[in-house]
């Protein structure tokens, strides 16, 4: 899932401006499970706004609501109106929801409440860890399932570098070694040949290296069986 | 070994090349540029490691900390009539700078060059810069071999007149983890094309034995020239740095207790009680021992099988290097005129 | 707890005005003492400065009329 971070308050305040009339925007998906965005979340962020506001000497009109998806149109349908009456609307949403909220309402002024992390899971109930980069061209397969991309802090192919130490890398005792899961792990599995091949460099175009990126399915394009 | 199909029998050429081909027992050393434009810093320092070493390794932002560009620095050292051994990490170039640079780099006359992952840079001076890794350095020694060997860029293309020709090497860290598949790691390095490698600081010695006589076994041995990485100690408080956070560093607890021998007639006293000239001679004392503990550890490696040469690091101490090997009586150093092999 | 009295502060309130103790039934005596202690703390930061912002003229001089310096919302003699 996307997990992310809500911003601090001082500057939601300042991404707000001079609004008289915000609508905080929750998403009721990825950021509702890692605790960044949801429901309860938005709730909390429109109380602390408009305390803070008030405290300010400028109070505000501070209302929330949340959407199953951020990301996706239809679910946006149904704001039209409170969008409508908001000077500002801050999206509780990933960078996606954001996105989403200007497409759709472009004559509404979106702002961010989040900052957007990473693709990950939670290691433990608090604790979320990146899993996966968004590179494009998987290989999973060649490195016993653990992504030497997104976990090893230099995205090595032929790793491991001579940074790793007992297990963890040398930018920080917290962070364990990608390379050093990815060994023991086929070692432990036998395979460990799988790992003696030369990787040749990646085609980072297929990452965000190639520029943005979009998929097309004629399959699935209503468009498309209309021609 | 990647045979040689040059016209003079090389594959680069260089003096580090010719001397290990010779058969002797080649020195490398290490110059750090300055965190400045300062061309005489590099002159002074290239004028301490002249005549002592077959080459000198260039530092490419070690530490992530910016310094003169290694191959900036290379060509001052090339005109003090040293001969570098460029540094290329894959931290702060992608695949097109790294091979435009390489081509700048041949065209000033340099004919050495150690491919390197690179230090992460949020161990440097601009922790919040965007890092690179476009390739990493195994494909980097890959990269540099076809160059010279099937003249060709990385994409395949062939060059437009001369390709570059460089002696390549890659770095081996044997201490550090996973150790088990460090043997491997070395192997695919070889495989990927590396003529030399240069190993870690090795304090160890019975522990190298043991990594050697595993490379030995993979056939490393006869496929590339290894040296092995040693450093004088600067007293018992880098020794212990060293040890205890320096990943892939082993330094023995003897190694510990002999530096802190050095500066035992001076360790009764309190801080306050030593005199600055105590310190100096404290520190005098210590260096005097690192210097003894770094050649008897270059007379051990050299009885490794398969250790084909040294590579002294004592960046900011580069002072040092003349002792170091004078004691080893590896001087003077021996010289292989170009022209003398030219045969094989 | 910590995360709230983080967010008291963010937004301009005391954090000191909120606080979570443990105690079984069993512990009156403490449930008193930590009551009177918090109502003593509470009394002395004074009324909630959202109670008084109430009261504030806003920035753009809309809102409530300022208390003039000598009129009747001033301090009694």
């Amino acid at each position: 899932m996307i997990v992310a971070e809500q911003k601090k308050l001082a500057e939601l305040k300042q991404l707000i401006g001079e609004a008289e009339n915000v609508l905080v925007v929750g998403c009721g998906t990825c950021v509702t499970v890692c605790f960044a965005g949801g429901a309860r979340e938005a709730a909390i962020a429109a109380t602390s706004l408009r305390m803070a506001s008030r405290l300010d000497g400028a109070e505000r009109d501070v209302s929330d609501v949340t959407v199953q998806r951020q990301c996706e149109w239809e679910y946006l349908d149904q704001l039209a109106d409170q969008v409508a009456a908001a000077d500002v609307v801050l999206s509780l949403g990933c960078g996606v929801g954001v996105q989403a909220l200007v497409e759709h309402f472009p004559d509404a002024w979106v702002v961010p409440g989040l900052n957007t992390s990473f693709l990950g899971l939670p290691t433990e109930q608090g604790v979320w860890a990146e899993r996966c980069a968004a590179c494009g061209d998987c290989i999973l397969g060649l490195t016993g399932g653990i992504c030497p991309i997104a976990r090893c802090s230099k995205s090595l192919l032929n790793g491991p570098c001579g940074g790793s130490e007992a297990g963890h890398c040398e930018i920080d005792p917290n962070v364990p070694c990608a390379w050093h899961l990815i060994v023991d792990r086929l070692q432990g599995m036998n395979k460990l040949h799988v790992l003696l091949d030369l990787q040749p460099p990646k085609n980072w175009r297929a990452a965000r290296d190639g520029g943005p990126r979009t998929i097309t399915r004629d399959d699935l394009r209503l468009a498309a069986e209309e021609d | 070994m990647t045979t040689p199909d040059t016209k003079n029998g090389y594959l680069a050429g260089s003096n580090l090349e010719r001397v290990l081909r010779a058969g002797h027992f080649a020195v490398t050393g290490e110059l750090g540029p300055p965190q400045s434009a300062d061309a005489a810093v590099i002159r002074e320092k290239a004028a301490l490691l002249h005549g002592v070493c077959e080459a000198v390794n260039i530092t490419d932002n070690q530490t992530a900390i910016v310094r003169m560009s290694s191959i900036g620095a290379g060509t001052i050292v090339l005109q003090e009539g040293l001969e570098p051994v460029i540094q290329m990490t894959c931290r702060d170039r992608n695949r097109l700078a790294i091979q435009a640079d390489l081509l700048g780099a041949y065209a000033l006359g340099m004919r050495n060059l150690l491919c390197l992952t690179g230090d992460h840079q949020t161990f440097g001076n601009h922790p919040t810069s965007k890092n690179v890794f476009d390739i990493d350095s195994l494909q980097l020694v890959r990269l540099v071999a076809d160059m010279r060997d099937r003249e060709v860029f990385q994409c395949g293309d062939p060059f437009k007149g001369e390709a570059p020709r460089f002696f390549v090497g890659a770095a081996a860290a044997p201490f550090a983890d996973p150790i088990d598949f460090r043997p491997y790691r070395l192997a695919k390095k070889v495989a990927a094309g590396a003529d030399f490698i240069q190993t870690q600081l090795v304090y160890d010695v019975p522990a190298f034995a043991r990594y050697m006589e595993k490379v030995r076994e993979l056939g490393l041995a006869e496929k590339t020239y290894i040296l092995a990485g040693v450093g004088p100690l600067k007293s018992p408080g880098m020794a212990r740095y060293m040890k205890n956070n320096v990943p892939g560093i082993l330094v023995p607890d003897e190694l510990i207790e002999r530096m802190s021998a050095a500066g035992a007639p001076w360790a009764g006293k309190g801080k306050d009680e030593l005199t600055k000239e105590d310190k100096r001679a404290r520190a005098e004392a210590w260096q005097q021992e690192g210097i003894q503990i770094c050649v008897e550890l270059i007379q051990q490696l050299r009885e490794i099988p398969g250790v084909a040469g040294v590579h002294i690091m004592a960046i900011e101490w580069e002072e040092a290097v003349r002792p170091i090997v004078e004691g080893a009586g590896l001087l003077p150093r021996p010289v292989v005129p170009a022209a003398e092999t030219a045969a094989t | 707890m910590k995360r709230i009295q983080d967010l008291l502060a963010q937004i301009g309130l005391e954090s000191e005005r909120v606080r979570m103790v443990n105690l079984s039934s069993a512990m009156s005596g403490q449930f008193a003492a930590v009551a009177a202690e918090m109502t003593e703390q509470v009394t002395a930061l004074g009324p909630s400065p959202l109670r008084r912002a109430e009261a504030r003229p806003t920035e753009t001089g809309e809102g409530p009329v300022p208390p003039a310096p000598d009129g009747n919302l001033g301090e009694q003699p």
